[in-house]
């Protein structure tokens, strides 16, 4: 029975494509004439309802869920059936029922079924490929804007050696636009012996693929411009193969010219600063030799002061013997004043053996040198019994001492009991000592100018001395590596306090604090 | 040929501080010839009997030389050197005069083998106490004195 046997066969073959169709990864759905005569299981998941409710509803109905809804999408079909259109290709983004959205690629076109038109939506879930899309163009953006914006230029050199994008920064460093700058031949760009070694650097990196140290490159900007660029290349790789390199060029010139600046300022600074030295020794040696040089005639002067003395004083009258006393104390006072200016000379020129021992070891020698001073002052001295390490030339920190303990001797006050106090504090690799009398005091005014020669701020008539004692103890104090300062009020006494290295110092750390000091 | 072994030997450029020694001395009695020379050379030339002094029929052996550290020309040290480098004289006492107490110039002097050293301007005690030191001031012709000396 052929008849059975072909209508057999089409029910086979209409089951099969049934099936098929259910397994197309593309959903399928066929309408004629405002009727569906078809869908498969996949457009159904597509679009999130079921067979039952797709049936029910109808397509139209189902695309009220878009957002270009159900009149859009009748147009089109009319459209369609009207013959104007041939088939039409539309993403749609979808809210399915259950919340979840998807972009759907609808194509919809006419096609004959069995003589008749019929309408065919074949959907296809894009929604993965569209989110990678959206990325790639997202970072694309990004590249680009960062190329456009940055201040540096970047430009991409592929293996060919052939520059293929500049980026537009490069109009603001050389003044050419990035197209004017591929027209120009290297060699008028940037001229100068750099250009060769940055040729070869580039070529490296095309050849290993290995990134190169930055290089340096002279160029001539439109306007003649002289500068310099710093160029970073890093090449890239598709597969193994070297594809090219990405180049970042920054302009450079204001910078070296900076820095070309500052070594100029160094050398000016350091020419300057030997100079100063040169005439600080100067100075010094000068200093030394016009008092040394003061000292024979002073001898002469105490000589014949003394024998014209010896010989004469009693024949003499009241008045002139009064001149002559007169004369030889201030033979005296020119002595002592030559002889400190003698010692100030020496400080810096004369290196003293330092040791480490403790500073009440001095302390007490120099309290006995002024002893008589202290005396006479009626002073009452308190001191510790041990005040702590330091790394000093003995002779010279006792020298310190002595003057320190023998100016609160002359400065002491008159209307109390005049008193010293010494004590010791650990600051650090320092030890400061600390002078504290109950004498007439500074005025702050003058805490700086006490340290400065031949100044006695407020000098009383009576005053005797050279008044370079406290520029001494500063400048031994300092030679060594300490510092020394003063608080006082005028009335209220004074603290003297000397700070002193505890160990041998770098001279580094000697330096920092005296400048933290100087400000 | 004689022998000045009384002789005191003052090299001192500076005439002024040349006669107040001459002077302290005199004044306390102190009889020993003073000779005095006023730069190193010439009391190399002296002590050496050469130069000006070569045909000098005398030789010369001070008991003492006084030697200022400061001097134009040949330095006081140097002079000391010489004397000290030389046999005839080495042993005779040298004092070195100076003007500070400044200490590099006394210890070089030291160790250029000088006796003592006295600061100027010279007092008298001073002088005699070196001598005392040096054994040497039972050499000095110090005749009895009347009336006070220089303390």
């Amino acid at each position: 029975m052929p008849r059975n046997d072909e209508a057999g066969q089409s029910s086979r073959r209409s089951t099969l494509l049934g099936a098929i169709l259910n397994q197309l990864p593309v959903g399928v759905y066929v309408m004629m004439n405002g009727e569906q005569i078809f869908f498969n299981q996949t457009f159904c998941q597509l679009v999130g309802y079921t067979r039952k409710e797709i049936q029910e509803r109808g397509l139209l109905d189902l695309l009220k869920m878009t957002p270009h809804g159900e009149n859009f999408a009748r147009d089109i079909f009319n459209q369609i059936h009207a013959g104007k259109l041939n088939e039409f290709l539309w993403d749609n983004p979808l809210c399915r029922p259950d919340g979840s959205e998807v972009i759907l690629r609808c194509l919809i076109r006419m096609v004959d079924l069995e003589g008749q038109d019929a309408i065919m939506i074949i959907l296809r879930d894009i929604t993965k490929r569209r989110k990678a899309e959206n990325e790639a163009l997202i970072q694309s953006e990004r590249f680009t804007l960062i190329c456009e914006n940055s201040s540096d230029f970047i430009y991409v050199h592929d293996d060919q050696q052939k520059i293929s994008y500049i980026s537009p920064a490069i109009e603001k460093i050389t003044g050419y636009k990035p197209e004017e700058w591929q027209q120009q031949t290297s060699t008028a760009l940037c001229p100068g012996s750099r250009l060769e070694n940055a040729k070869k650097a580039t070529d490296l990196a095309l050849e290993t693929g290995e990134k190169q140290p930055p290089y340096l490159v002279d160029f001539i900007g439109r306007d003649g411009r002289y500068g310099v660029m710093e160029i970073n290349e890093t090449p890239y790789k598709r597969g193994d193969r070297v594809a090219g390199l990405m180049g970042v060029a920054r302009d450079i010139t204001d910078r070296l010219e900076a820095e070309e600046k500052l070594k100029r300022m160094y050398k000016e600074i350091e020419i300057h600063n030997s100079k100063l030295q040169r005439a600080n020794r100067e100075m010094e040696a000068f200093i030394y030799t016009v008092s040394h040089d003061l000292k024979a005639p002073i001898v002469t002067l105490q000589g014949m002061t003394e024998r014209l003395i010896r010989k004469v004083h009693d024949d003499l009258d009241e008045k002139s013997q009064h001149y002559l006393e007169r004369i030889k104390v201030n033979i005296e006072r020119l002595e002592e004043l030559v002889l400190d200016l003698l010692e100030l000379s020496r400080i810096g020129r004369i290196e003293d053996a330092k040791e480490k021992f403790d500073a009440v070891v001095v302390l007490k020698e120099a309290l006995e040198e002024s002893g008589e001073a202290t005396k006479s002052a009626e002073m009452k001295v308190v001191h510790p019994e041990c005040l702590g390490q330091v790394w000093f030339s003995p002779k010279r920190l006792r020298q310190v001492f002595t003057n320190l303990i023998t100016n609160a001797a002359k400065y002491c006050a008159t209307d109390r009991l005049a008193s010293l106090t010494i004590t010791s504090e650990r600051d650090d690799n320092f030890l400061n000592v600390s002078f504290t009398d109950n004498g007439r005091g500074i005025d702050p005014k003058f805490h700086k100018k006490i340290f400065e020669a031949f100044q006695r701020p407020g000098s009383r008539k009576d005053d005797e001395g050279s008044g370079i004692g406290l520029t001494i103890v500063k400048r031994i104090v300092e030679y060594n590596g300490g510092s020394i300062w003063v608080e006082s009020r005028e009335g209220e006494g004074s603290v003297f306090t000397v700070s002193l290295p505890m160990e041998k110092l770098h001279r580094k750390i000697v330096d920092e604090r005296q400048e933290k000091e100087s400000k | 040929m004689k022998t000045d072994n009384m002789v005191i030997v003052l090299i001192e450029d500076n005439p002024d501080h040349a006669e107040l020694i001459v002077e302290a001395l005199a004044e306390n009695h102190v009889k020993n010839e003073i000779v005095w020379l006023d730069s190193g050379e010439k009391g190399l030339d002296f002590l050496l009997n050469r130069g000006d002094y070569a045909t000098d029929n005398r030789t010369h052996r001070p008991m003492l030389v006084l030697l200022d550290i400061k001097l134009p020309g040949i330095d006081g040290i140097e002079v000391l050197k010489t004397i000290k480098e030389s046999p005839e004289i080495t042993d005779i006492p040298v004092v070195m005069l100076t003007t500070s107490r400044e200490e590099s110039e006394i210890l070089k002097s030291y160790a250029h083998h000088a006796s003592s050293y006295i600061v100027k301007p010279i007092k008298f005690c001073d002088f005699v106490e070196v001598m005392k030191n040096l054994n040497i001031y039972w050499t000095l012709a110090v005749l009895p004195h009347r009336g006070r000396t220089d303390e």
